[in-house]
């Protein structure tokens, strides 16, 4: 997209530069063309007054215009300049006739300090132009003049003022002016925002308040559907760009408007969310209505902005207004992350990287003992069988990635947006997931067999059951692998949150793969296999040894389940837990035969009653684990100097000139214990964090958060671990950590965000950023 | 091994994202936010320093035309020294290169009598959202800010009696009374920040 863009912008300035250059050669009168703004005696800024026309005839409607040429790197502003500049001005005087207002070429976005400012304007050369209606008297020659008065910046800036004069003979049938002329007025015009209805779009604005009253902070979003699908207007969409390019307000007076988010998906068309701030005076009449640009993408490729015109109804601060409530208004981010524009291949590359480092991940590292485990106990079987089990495996990992995407896209499509490791959010979820752990663990204690059949079969490895367990194991290998994330697994997950539905399932599919990898080259490569020990009465010790490794993970999870809902929900969890097992433990003894069934009937119809009865009574419900997470935070703060994540809090460190460290993580995040336990908590690095005066908070995305959610998505991140430290001079950009931390690194980071000379350089250096100049 | 990842990881991973904090101005309305910075002189400048004084901050840039402009004109000393009883008037300069002795030469060209606070890394002009050369701040002796933007209603230096905003936001809060306007949009160079 953006070399698309590039190569459209090479084009225009090729077509204008042959225009410009046919132009030079029939000398234009003298006073049509000036120089302004003085760098020590060098104009900037280059300007001629164009006319379309060689002759004019009376009553004709012709384009006039000042052709601006600024130094490279230089610009000069649009009408609304944004955060600085002024807006450039042409004063026209025309005896002869009338000039209309300026048609406002669509202005180039200039990020300043980081993002800290915006401002719109033009580089290189643009014509100003407006259309002029001559005078329907007859008379000898006509002049026209032009005062422009405008600002241009680089690093500094220099007012600047050129006027400009040009005489045209009046003739009844008039004269046209030459091709280039024309061209030139002709390839500015193209680059003319359009009304919304001229591409077949409406575009509707809705605020969250009826009226806006000084000092209200509120929301408005701008709709654009495909009104006219004839047009070929269906399928349009907001073109691939950054945030503070999404929206382009035509003025700043009275409201601020900063993008927020981008709804891709509205019926037929898509949403650009804007959080507006209206200034603390009382509105002026020309304050009530908002008026700006968005660059909207065809199906057939091209990008044209379209002006969004809606009222603003802006009220005395005492009035009384009304909220409307709006799906809407949630919505944050959806603009490509960053490493979206990696591209997609990319990102499945390290989707598939950071599946296969997954496995080494203390996470999915006990399913696959196991695993390997059970490829010596079937080593018996024929090596079709072999072959089997890990294609059995390989499914069972793609099915439930495949459904993990589904469900992320299921609740995407429902409005909701999650993060990878969201279901760990869940505590029902969670207290399913120890159960399953509980049974896998009592299945190889050996205290029943996996079998569909009610009784009888105690014979492990029946070819079908083996099969499905291999699945099964595949499905848990996924559910287990989430709350951990691997190097490049983060990034490839950041593109997918951000991606259509075809990718996310793409790159999922893609980890699955990885994670799958090293179970089924194993069993594809006979060799390979080989590696495994030979089956002997090694392996029931093994097998009790990895059951407790899977206890031990219960554990773990209970853990959860205490912190964020509190010790009597543990109790009754465990409780459940313990009658799980007791009819596993009925089941079993039937499935060896050793019981009699009619102890077993009025056994298992009791322990059904009462699973069905803890089931019900599990206080698993959202709201009270919201506030139990609560109290834990909260009991939590006074014994450590992290804390809770607040903008507010980051930015009034960062203005005191502390830097700040930012630790995103949850609870069911393993990579983000282990780094808090191994590096965080290391003395090196809290001695350095105490020196260095260094601010810490964390960001507990324990439960779900969708503020959290959205900085994890701004840094192109779907999940935790996430780690910033902002630099008090560059607090709009801070450095991001990698997923792993060492004690070097994070050191290392944070002398350079103090500014402790030497090891600064290494991690100073930021991407420049592609296309913007400095202004 | 770890190291070596995590190296790897560094190179793919590090990212910067992009208007993250952009510039806000704080409310009106509100207590302004606090600060220390050194002068030109070295001498430590607290807005705590000065409860019970009105405070005028004035974002500057001796290199910036619109300020020259207003320096040619004494648009600044002028107000200053009108409301010398009532006021503090402080200079602040976040341009990432500027360095003192390079306020000192402006202020012995220009013979003005308030000190300049130096802020090249810039904390505090983003700290109150500064987004131009000349941006005013006004704040009240109880520390709240009062206003916020321009000097005046006259970015291109062409009205002969431009209505001066800090000076009607300084005789309204006198007055007891709200300043109005009390927010405008600054115009100007834009601040340097490093």
């Amino acid at each position: 997209m953006q070399t698309w863009k590039k190569l459209e912008q090479v084009l225009l300035l090729f077509a204008m530069g042959a225009a410009t250059l046919a132009l030079a050669q029939p000398e234009p009168p003298f006073g049509s063309r000036g120089a302004g703004a003085f760098d020590g005696g060098d104009p900037r800024v280059e300007a001629e007054l164009l006319v379309d026309a060689a002759e004019l005839q009376p009553g004709q409607k012709v384009r006039v215009g000042v052709r601006f040429e600024m130094d490279p790197n230089w610009h000069i502003y649009w009408r609304n300049p944004g955060e600085s500049g002024l807006p450039t001005q042409l004063e026209y005087d025309f005896q002869r006739g009338r000039v209309g207002p300026i048609r406002w070429p669509v202005p180039e976005v200039f990020q300043e300090s980081d993002g800290f400012l915006t401002t719109y304007g033009y580089s290189g050369q643009v014509l100003l132009a407006s259309e002029a209606v001559v005078d329907a008297r007859l008379a000898g020659r006509a002049q026209i003049s032009v005062v422009a008065d405008f600002v241009t910046c680089h690093i500094g800036c220099i007012p600047g003022r050129i006027e400009l004069v040009r005489e045209l003979p009046l003739s009844a049938s008039g004269r046209p002016a030459s091709s280039s002329t024309s061209a030139l007025f002709d390839a500015w015009a193209q680059r003319l925002p359009v009304p919304a209805q001229a591409l077949g779009l409406s575009a509707s604005v809705v605020h969250s308040q009826t009226a806006i009253r000084p000092s209200d902070a509120f929301h408005t979003a701008v709709e654009v559907r495909c009104a006219d699908p004839a047009t070929g207007c269906a399928g349009a969409r907001l073109a691939p760009v950054e945030s503070f390019e999404a929206f382009l307000p035509e003025s700043l007076e009275g409201v601020e408007f900063r993008v927020v988010g981008h709804e891709p998906t509205l019926g037929d068309g898509f949403a650009v969310v804007l959080a507006g701030q209206a200034s603390a005076d009382a509105p002026t009449a020309w304050q009530q209505r908002l008026s700006g640009l968005i660059p909207v993408a065809f199906e057939t490729g091209d990008v044209r902005h379209i002006v969004v015109e809606g009222s603003l109804s802006r009220a005395a601060a005492e009035a009384v207004v009304g909220d409307s409530e709006s799906p809407l208004w949630a919505v944050k981010g959806g603009f490509e992350a960053p490493a979206a524009r990696l591209g997609f291949l990319y990102a499945f590359g390290l989707a598939l990287l950071g599946g296969l480092i997954l496995n080494l991940m203390p996470c999915v590292l006990p399913i696959l003992a196991i695993k390997v485990f059970h490829v010596a106990e079937l080593a018996h079987l024929g090596r079709r069988q072999v072959l089997g089990h890990g294609a059995a495996y390989t499914g069972g990992v793609l099915a439930s990635m495949g459904a993990l995407a589904l469900v992320v896209i299921g609740l995407r499509a429902a409005g909701t947006a999650v993060g990878w490791g969201f279901q760990f959010q869940q505590p029902i979820f969670v207290a399913a997931l120890s159960t399953l752990l509980v049974v896998f663990a009592l299945n190889l204690f050996g205290v029943f067999e996996v079998t569909f059949q009610p009784t009888g079969v105690s014979k492990l490895g029946a070819k079908a059951t083996g099969l499905r367990q291999s699945f099964f194991e595949g499905l848990l290998a996924v559910i287990l692998a989430t709350p951990c994330t691997a190097p490049f697994l983060g990034t490839a997950v950041g593109v997918a949150f951000a991606s259509p539905a075809p990718v996310i399932f793409g790159i999922f599919l893609a980890i699955g793969l990885g994670l799958a990898a090293p179970f089924a080259l194993v069993t594809l490569v006979p060799a390979w296999a080989r590696i495994i020990p030979r089956p002997g009465p090694w392996m029931l010790t093994v097998r009790k040894a990895l059951g407790f490794s899977l206890l031990a993970w219960a554990v773990w999870l209970l853990w959860l389940v205490g912190r964020t809902l509190g010790a009597d929900a543990q109790a009754l969890v465990l409780a459940f837990l313990v009658l799980v097992a007791f009819g596993l433990w009925i089941f079993g003894n039937v499935q060896r035969g050793s019981s009699s069934q009619a102890w077993v009937a009025t056994t298992a119809v009791a322990v059904a009653g009462l699973v069905v009865a803890g089931l019900a009574t599990l206080p698993l419900g959202n709201g009270r684990a919201a506030s139990g997470m609560q109290a834990a935070v909260e009991t939590e703060l006074p014994e450590s100097s992290w804390r809770s994540y607040d903008l507010a809090a980051i930015r009034e460190e960062l203005g005191r000139g502390r830097p700040v460290f930012v630790d995103f993580t949850a609870d069911w995040c393993l990579t983000c214990k282990i780094n808090e336990s191994v590096v965080l908590e290391d003395s090196r690095v809290k001695s350095e964090l105490a020196r260095l005066r260094i601010a810490t908070f964390k960001a507990d995305w324990t439960l779900y958060d969708d503020e959290i959610r959205q900085v994890l998505a701004d840094f192109g991140r779907a999940g935790v671990p996430m780690y910033l430290v902002y630099h008090p001079s560059a607090p709009g950009n801070p450095t991001l950590l990698p997923e792993l931390l060492t004690v070097d690194l994070v050191i290392d980071a944070l002398r350079a965000a103090a500014g402790v000379p030497d090891t600064r350089a290494g991690l100073e250096s930021r991407p420049p950023r592609q296309g913007r100049g400095e202004t | 091994m770890n190291r070596t990842v995590a190296l790897v990881s560094l190179v793919l991973g590090v990212g910067t994202a992009s208007g993250v904090l952009a510039a806000e101005t704080p409310p009106i309305g509100v207590e302004a936010p606090h600060f220390s910075l050194a002068d030109e002189n070295g001498r430590i400048h607290s807005l705590s320093d000065y409860k019970g004084k009105l405070i005028v901050l004035e974002w500057t840039n001796q290199e910036c035309p619109y300020v020259q402009r207003h320096y040619r004109q004494d648009t600044m000393e002028k107000l200053a020294t009108t409301f010398e009883k009532e006021l503090v008037w402080l200079a602040v300069n976040s341009t990432r290169d500027n360095l003192p002795k390079d306020t000192k030469a402006w202020r012995q060209e220009q013979k003005f009598q308030y000190a300049t606070l130096q802020d090249p890394e810039g904390r505090v002009g983003r700290l109150y959202g500064a987004k131009t050369t000349p941006d005013m701040f006004v704040i009240d002796s109880q520390g709240v800010l009062r206003y916020a933007g321009a000097i005046d209603d006259d970015p291109r230096g062409r009205i002969d009696l431009p209505e001066n905003y800090v000076s009607g936001a300084i005789q309204a809060i006198l007055a007891s009374e709200p300043p109005d306007p009390s927010q405008t949009r600054p115009y100007g160079c834009s601040v340097k920040y490093k």
